[in-house]
């Protein structure tokens, strides 16, 4: 646990080091969710609410949905496994005594989290001022969100384990990244909110794991269901979570024994 | 002594993939890729014992850096067995990397962006040093290695050397029991290398650590490594030490004789005139282990000698005669059994 720990902080640092990115990166985060609202904005026109769901709970939504919740560092972590692999970097990771998925998951926390407090608060904080936010439905649910939150992080980086591992079977990662940014792009909820998709697509969707990246957390949030429910559905949530590390455990030991680092 | 790393017949096969000319090629290889096995490593057989230095010594994609992946348990050897510390390395990966150092000469093993002691500190923490043993190898290392003025400086701000130095002290933090170098002196300078050597030989003096580098650099086993490995195309060529490799690939050791006045004909018992002219005659000398003195005394010349030189054949001249006779490829010599009986 301690090394772990040390990953985290060690990772976190290192990203601080890199603070000529920062200010581009909330830049540029600040104008994609001001797309996203003003696309909501424009869905809406000026009615209250669509489908129950009101213009002040989708910015809500698009903000910490844009976030906090976004799905989009999946893409960097296959990108990353992808060249350790490619470039046969992983070696100096195989000689540390640790396990790689948990020396994986430990990096990427720590730089998740840095993100959190020095990119997404800032926006959340700046669109916040700006349009307004929307508090949690109550204490609870904020409680709940909470709870979330940790199984949406745990639940991307799983995802990305999972794919970026293919890696060693399909040297090219460029293919994988694709096609999981566009499934969880959609299947997150991140783009458009789940309860806006049709019928049967919206019920495959609530029931994959990937909707618990950042549809049922906002939906907690927003408090579109009760208490029982969500703490119902944050133990499925844990269950995934129990679910893809048992898969990556799996699948990392079959890649294991394909281990072909380059060079040498 | 038992030995602590051995491998039995050892071979590893990568598949490569053969690309097709054309677009109709390509098209084919992705459908159905023709690949063709390659042999980096092929039938190696050799035991290390423990307090041991070992040059590992090759031309570049001899199999030196497959040979040492396999035995710090990255790959998985395709036939035969490698044991290290009595345990197979890549089935008993994390237990067997808290029982030894990997240096890659290539690829850095240290935080980038962070200072070199954050690197120091996550080392002591993923290897679970207890904390009295961890002050005392950083205070000693980074005194030996002189690391004390850059500690607190970002890795990517170090020279080459420095940073060296400073992966060479952290594969140590941990008292591992066998120190892996793959090419630790490449890239550096002479009084970098210098440092580097004389440390690794101190290190294995007096920590006993045991040392196995792989190099193309030949003075580096040369002060490092009373026994060399000879590897070449994935297939073992020599194992002993570095006089009985000298013998046995028949490099001579060469006299240069000047004399003070013409001295006609020259002859020298046991040895071959192999050119000269004026005042100078040169000699191949049989390896038959005689003094210079005994030389001089053998030596029947119509004037007298003013200047001698004896030259010691270095490895490059003995290894570029083996290559010179390569296509006469000869069977593996030992100057030693592989296998201890």
């Amino acid at each position: 646990m301690s090394a772990f720990l040390a990953l985290v902080s060690a990772s976190f640092r290192r990203e601080a080091h890199h603070r000529s990115q920062m200010m581009m990166r909330i830049v540029g985060t600040l104008i994609e969710i001001l797309a996203r609202i003003s696309i909501w904005h424009a869905v809406y026109a000026g009615r209250g609410a669509v489908d129950g769901i009101s213009i002040g709970q989708m910015i809500v939504y698009a903000l910490i949905g844009g976030t906090l919740l976004s799905s989009w560092d999946a893409t960097m972590i296959v990108r990353d496994i992808g060249t350790t692999i490619r470039t046969g970097a992983i070696g100096s990771s195989l000689l540390r005594p640790a396990s790689y998925p948990m020396m994986l998951m430990a990096e990427q926390l720590g730089t998740r989290l840095f993100d959190w407090l020095f990119i997404s608060v800032p926006v959340i904080v700046i669109m916040g001022l700006i349009y307004g936010l929307q508090p949690p439905a109550s204490l609870p649910h904020c409680l709940l969100f909470i709870g979330y939150l940790a199984v949406s992080v745990v639940i991307v980086m799983l995802t990305a384990m999972l794919v970026g591992l293919f890696s060693f079977w399909v040297f090219d990662a460029h293919s994988l990244e694709w096609f999981m940014r566009g499934l969880l792009a959609v299947l997150s909820g991140g783009l458009v909110p789940i309860w806006f998709f049709p019928g049967g697509l919206a019920e495959v969707a609530r029931a994959l794991p990937f909707s618990w990246i950042t549809y049922h957390p906002m939906a907690v949030y927003l408090g579109q269901h009760d208490l029982f429910w969500s703490v119902q559905h944050l133990l499925i949530g844990l269950g995934w979570v129990a679910a893809l590390a048992l898969a990556v455990v799996v699948v990392w030991s079959r890649a294991c024994r394909q281990v072909v680092v380059q060079g040498g | 002594m038992a030995a602590i790393i051995s491998a039995e017949g050892v071979g590893k096969v990568f598949q490569q993939r053969v690309s097709q000319p054309g677009i109709l090629g390509a098209i084919r290889s992705f459908v159905a890729p023709v690949t063709r096995p390659v042999h980096a490593v092929a039938d190696i057989t050799f035991s290390i014992a423990a307090g041991e230095a070992v040059g590992y010594l090759g031309p570049n994609g001899a199999g030196k850096s497959t040979m040492i992946k396999m035995l710090t348990g990255i790959l998985t050897p395709s036939v035969g067995e490698v044991t290290v510390l009595g345990r197979k390395p890549q089935q008993e990966r994390v237990a067997n990397a808290r029982d030894i150092g990997v240096v890659f000469g290539q690829r850095t093993q240290l935080w980038w962006d962070l200072p070199l002691s954050d690197s120091f500190e996550l080392h002591r923490r993923l290897y679970r040093v207890p904390d009295a043993l961890f002050s005392k190898n950083r205070a000693a290392l980074s005194d030996m290695m002189e690391l004390t003025s850059f500690i607190e400086r970002p890795v990517r701000h170090l020279s080459l050397g420095q940073r060296m130095r400073a992966e060479i002290a952290m594969a140590l933090m941990h008292d591992p029991k066998i120190l892996f170098l793959d090419e630790p002196t490449i890239g550096l300078d002479v009084v970098a290398k210098d440092v580097v050597r004389k440390f690794l030989s101190r290190i294995n003096r007096e920590r006993g650590t045991t040392i196995i580098l792989t190099t193309h650099d030949l003075q580096d086993i040369e002060e490092i490594c009373p026994r060399l490995i000879m590897v070449d195309e994935g297939r073992l060529l020599f194992d002993g030490t570095l006089p009985a490799l000298r013998k046995s690939f028949g490099a001579r050791r060469r006299l240069t004789l000047e004399f003070s006045g013409d001295p006609g004909e020259v002859r020298l018992v046991g040895a071959r005139p192999s050119g000269g002219e004026g005042l100078l005659r040169e000699f191949l000398l049989e390896d038959d282990g005689r003094s210079l003195v005994q030389l001089l005394a053998a030596l029947e010349a119509s004037s007298d000698v003013r200047d001698v030189r004896l030259h010691e054949p270095s490895i490059e001249e003995v290894i570029r005669t083996h290559y010179q006779s390569k296509g006469s490829a000869p069977a593996p010599v030992t100057g030693r059994p592989a296998v201890p009986a």
